[in-house]
């Protein structure tokens, strides 16, 4: 296991609780932007609640996995967790993000609203279809991943992900887009995307192109 | 990543090389595709865009 970067810690503690109330606050917003059925099913499912902090995350998921009764990461998953900028944590029914990750930092206040709210949805396009995706699914992700944007397989192929992880990752890319679009009452299939992997976001998150 | 059950985390990180930036900029990309402004890029931004689209 690497040592914690002394350089991130010291960035990290220059933070004041007014930027982590300020990312939990963009968080709330992302939320509410929401589609009310998905809203109403995370809460029903116990999964609409998140957690904004200011470590790297794979120290905080094993900290709350350990501390909820369940295995702890290993130590290649908490240093690759590390890195992230939000985790959605399956066992827990919680979402983690990282308020102080240094990718937050230098974006001016509309790109940092936008970036949080992508985070987010990411992370609740994770929580709506994780269970929902077979087997066959996730077989395909490969495949699949041949058949999003370019922007997308690259970002996925570069994220680390293991190709069991692809079908997942591919999901809860499309879903935060697809709520970008929404935000400005676009709620059709882009034309951008796939029609084989917008069939699949459908089925797995409960997507509509109704309000 | 290693360890078993991987599948009920969903891990939202980027590569060694990317940036917040490059997401956004990867996304809006994709919304221009489609006729659509991103809004997260400024109006002055724009408009400097525009500008110099024009003086092109």
């Amino acid at each position: 296991m690497a040592e914690p970067d002394p350089s991130d810690a010291e960035r990290r503690a220059r933070l004041t609780e007014a930027d982590l109330r300020r990312a939990d606050a963009t968080v709330r917003l992302a939320w509410g932007q929401l589609p009310a059925a998905h809203r109403e099913l995370l809460e029903e499912i116990g999964a609409s609640h998140w957690r904004v902090v200011n470590e790297p995350l794979g120290s905080v998921v094993d900290g709350l996995l350990r501390s909820g009764g369940h295995p702890g990461l290993s130590p290649a998953d908490r240093l690759w967790m590390d890195k992230a900028l939000a985790v959605w944590i399956g066992p827990l029914r919680l979402m983690v993000l990282d308020g102080g990750h240094r990718l937050m930092e230098e974006l001016d206040e509309t790109a940092y609203e936008w970036f949080v709210c992508n985070n987010a949805w990411h992370e609740w396009g994770h929580a709506l279809s994780i269970g929902l995706c077979s087997a066959e699914d996730i077989a395909a992700g490969r495949r699949l991943l041949e058949l999003a944007p370019e922007g997308i397989r690259e970002s996925i192929r570069k994220g680390g992900y293991r190709s069991s992880q692809y079908t997942h990752e591919l999901v809860a890319n499309v879903y935060a887009l697809l709520m970008i679009r929404r935000r400005q009452d676009l709620l059709d299939r882009p034309q951008w995307l796939n029609e084989e992997i917008y069939e699949l976001v459908e089925r797995v998150t409960g997507w509509t192109e109704r309000e | 990543m290693d360890g078993e059950g991987v599948g009920v985390f969903g891990v939202y990180t980027l590569g060694e090389d990317q940036t917040a930036q490059d997401v956004l900029a990867m996304q809006a990309q994709l919304l221009r595709s489609e006729g659509i402004d991103p809004p997260w890029v400024s109006s002055t931004a724009a408009e400097l865009a525009a500008a110099e689209s024009l003086s092109a």
